[in-house]
């Protein structure tokens, strides 16, 4: 069988390079000086393969004396690739987005390599660390041990990309301002305009199902929100407590159920097809609607031909709930980690993985991987870096598909690196406009709340965790949706609701938090 | 049919009696060595495929450590049976896989049987070819545009069936969040995705009844409808048997991926099945031992329904699997 795999492995590898796709001119590693081949994992979507012509692997080559050799995976098998490949110990000299309890598993199994023992070679990274104060965020994704098995991405600053949608052509309209004072002044203007606009159907809507709602709502109710587990740390307690059965969630979706009794809230949000809601959104169908905020542009665009010439949508700041104005921000780093086996050192690659991921970390390696080549994708003028107008759309925004198709700047999926903030405004927001106006307001308010630092269970206490986080997020999804849409009562049934979920193992998992917090 | 019986047995003991000796099997081999060389990619297929993933079911019993043996480590026994026995919610995916796929079976499976009868009632071959033609073209359309489609048409708000309602004074509804309609919409798509497409070999059946078995039947004084009864159908009764046979065996394999793209949380007590259940609990979670022990559950009752099943098709009919 091994052979058999082998003898497959090597025939495709030799297809691959004989296809010419990316055999290099020192395709020969055995040459001392020349640039080493290093086999990654990437991954490609439909509509933007993935090319030799881009630049990118040309300057990769020439400033960090790698070649890297893809192994692509369609997008929709990237993840089942991935942990195929870690359990097979297949594992190619570079493998992105692993997630951070993964590597620990494998990395104590001796199957990658343990980045803590080589943290000399890779001092760049090292140096960005202290230097932006990524210390605890990294500290989060080390094992019980303090090791580490992989690089992350990060971001200079907390970039949350989903915001608030109004239509501030209506707010106008009929005398109001933005934000509104409380939530109780929202719903006032919600229910004046919805009533006001014959083509209006609901106050609010957005799309994706129930995900996205809870992310904007909560935090205005003090919900954290985690997606995973529920379970949340308790900054002041110094303990930990599951979110989705807390007095906090209780309030955010009584409110929620209120706005869709009184008529406000799309009853569609959990059914409606992405397409489709982003018609109706151009047709002016919403007053208030959360999506990527890049968005408003092309809705406003939209809502101008369909319905008239004032349709104007834009990203503003949240309104004030009971915990305050808040935005939650996506956190500055990934949790997810670029790999290397732990075979690499017999296979005299060590220099050159370690090399590279050091590269990456250096000025040079995050000017390329993030804004490209200059004079060809960006350009400095007085000082300020900027994309330049070959790839910028006539409204100032940047042409994201032209920069994916023809650089590969922005498409090596998952690959560790370091985005500095004026390139993640200059990629996200533009330079002028509405959008612009949105985050410099934005950064004003204290969005990045505190990350929650990380327990880290035994493989055993995992095991039990997952199994009882697998039915109590099952039960409380589904509750949740019940008590937002109404199909049950949250003053009736809310203690009921509570007491399933202890039944489900909910104090069990409590305990084993607190007992591996205060253990760790 | 009672032809294919005797036939059968009176292979049987033909059959043991060449396999007698170990040389004669040589013999036999040797004599239809061309028609054996055939059955060796099969019969790698399934050995590669079938037979030694099996082996992988022992991950059920064990526990899995990432970066360890393929097989699991640590023995667990009955561990991962109990975690998912014990769990109310298991039971109710269970009941729903059970139920979603008997109806589809109920209402599902005579719908093809019948548009073959209809169909060959059609006189004018063209039409016939064209009818034909059109009634399979949606089993070519991916299950993601399906779904997308059928979304579009129900959406309370939007849609065309919403509109109809409207129309005609009622209240539309949100069948999509509904859990009493998730169901009939699941099959509703089925039945207009796979009817043309499962009624083809119900239609090749149906040209090889000779046509003389008809001519006798009209002499008999039986009309298309008698015909359709007495002589069409059964001659379909082989096919017929078979398939339903093998399609119980298939009875906890519902469509994942359409239940996956129909589901949300408001429908959850209806459209959750036990791969869903497997799909949260052991797929997302990296619970691949507990995921292991469902799936094998799983192929228990599939193969005790087969077994079932072809039972009572021996017992009731005179085709059978085996």
């Amino acid at each position: 069988m091994s052979a058999l795999r082998k003898g497959l492995a090597a025939s495709l590898a030799f297809l691959f390079v004989a296809a010419g796709l990316f055999g290099s001119p020192q395709s020969d590693a055995a040459m001392a000086e020349g640039p080493v081949e290093l086999t990654m994992l990437l991954h490609e979507w439909p509509k933007d393969p993935i090319k030799t012509e881009w630049p990118i692997w040309e300057e990769i080559t020439t400033r960090a004396n790698v070649v890297i050799v893809p192994h692509i995976v369609p997008q929709s098998e990237w993840q089942e690739k991935v942990q195929v490949l870690l359990n097979s110990g297949d594992i190619p000299d570079l493998l992105p987005t692993v997630r951070a309890p993964d590597s620990w598993r494998y990395g104590q199994g001796g199957v990658l390599l343990n980045l803590s023992d080589h943290e000399d070679k890779i001092s760049n990274f090292t140096a960005l660390v202290e230097t932006f104060g990524f210390g605890g965020e990294v500290d989060n994704v080390r094992d019980v041990n303090g090791d580490l098995y992989g690089i992350p991405a990060f971001s200079e600053v907390a970039f949350q990309g989903h915001a608030w949608l109004v239509r501030m052509d209506l707010v106008e309209k009929h005398g109001f301002t933005w934000p509104p004072e409380n939530l109780d002044a929202l719903t006032d203007m919600m229910t004046t305009i919805q009533a006001a606009e014959p083509e209006l159907k609901f106050g609010y809507s957005n799309k994706l199902g129930m995900g996205l709602m809870l992310t904007l709502w909560g935090p205005l109710f003090g919900v954290i929100g985690n997606d995973n587990d529920g379970m949340i740390y308790d900054w002041e307690g110094d303990s930990w407590y599951h979110e989705p059965t807390s007095d906090n969630y209780r309030a955010l979706l009584t409110h929620l159920n209120s706005l869709y009794e009184a008529g406000l809230f799309d009853p569609e949000i959990p059914t409606l097809e992405a397409a489709q809601w982003m018609e109706n959104v151009a047709n002016g169908q919403y007053f208030l609607a959360s999506d990527w905020s890049g968005n408003a542009i092309r809705y406003t665009e939209g809502g101008k031909a369909n319905y008239g010439e004032s349709f104007n949508m834009i990203p503003v700041l949240p309104p004030t709930g009971p915990a305050g104005m808040v935005h939650k921000a996506r956190n500055r780093m990934s949790d997810s980690l670029m790999v290397t086996p732990a075979r690499i050192a017999d296979d005299g690659k060590l220099d050159a993985v370690l090399g590279f991921m050091n590269w990456i970390f250096s000025e040079e390696g995050i000017t390329l991987m993030t804004w490209g080549t200059e004079g060809y994708t960006y350009e400095t003028v007085d000082g300020t870096t900027r994309f330049t107008e070959e790839f910028l759309l006539p409204n100032g925004s940047v042409n994201r598909d032209k920069f994916s198709k023809d650089t590969g700047y922005n498409m090596i999926y998952g690959l560790s690196r370091f985005q500095p903030a004026d390139k993640l405004l200059a990629w996200n927001v533009g330079s002028a406009g509405a959008q612009k106006d949105y985050y410099d307001d934005l950064f004003q308010l204290d969005i990045v709340p505190a990350q929650d630092p990380v327990v880290k269970l035994s493989a055993d206490d995992t095991e039990d965790a997952n199994l009882v986080v697998g039915r109590l997020k099952g039960y409380t999804d589904e509750m949740i949706s019940q008590f937002i849409y109404g199909r049950a009562s949250i003053a009736d049934g809310w203690d009921a609701y509570v007491e399933e979920a202890k039944k489900l193992g909910r104090d069990q998992l409590v305990d084993l938090y607190n007992a591996a917090w205060q253990g760790g | 049919m009672i032809q294919t019986t005797e036939q059968d047995r009176r292979r049987g003991p033909a059959l043991t009696r060449q396999g007698s000796g170990i040389r004669a099997l040589g013999a036999a081999v040797s004599r239809d060595r061309l028609l054996y060389l055939l059955l060796v990619l099969p019969v790698a297929f399934f050995v590669i495929f079938h037979y030694v993933p099996m082996y992988g079911l022992s991950l059920a019993f064990r526990q899995w450590v990432p970066g360890g043996p393929m097989f699991g480590g640590r023995w667990r026994g009955l561990h991962y049976f109990e975690s998912f026995l014990t769990d109310p919610t298991f039971w109710r995916a269970f009941r729903n896989t059970i139920l979603l796929s008997a109806l589809n079976l109920v209402v599902g499976f005579p719908i093809p049987i019948v548009f073959a009868l209809l169909l060959e009632e059609v006189r004018s071959l063209r039409f016939k070819r064209a009818v034909q033609t059109v009634s399979y073209l949606p089993r070519f359309v991916s299950l993601v545009v399906v779904i997308g489609l059928t979304k579009e048409f129900l959406s309370p708000n939007n849609g065309p069936v919403a509109a109809l309602f409207t129309y005609l004074g009622w209240e539309p509804v949100h069948f999509l969040a509904e859990p009493g309609w998730f169901r009939p919409i699941y099959i509703g798509t089925e039945i207009w995705q796979w009817t043309g497409w499962q009624a083809i070999i119900y239609i090749a059946a149906l040209a090889n009844v000779n046509v003389e078995l008809y001519e006798s039947a009209a002499l008999d004084g039986a009309g298309r409808f008698k015909q359709a009864l007495h002589v069409s159908l059964p001659q379909m009764m082989p096919a017929i048997v078979i398939i339903l046979v093998l399609r119980i065996g298939h009875i906890l394999a519902v469509g994942f991926e359409k239940v996956l793209l129909l589901d949300n949380p408001l429908v959850r007590e209806s459209s959750e099945i036990i791969q869903t259940y497997v799909f949260r609990m052991g797929i997302l979670g990296g619970h691949f031992s507990f995921s292991t022990a469902v799936g094998f559950f799983d192929a228990v009752v599939g193969l005790l329904m087969v077994i079932t099943a072809n039972w009572f098709a021996r017992r009731f009919s005179e085709t059978s699997l085996w």
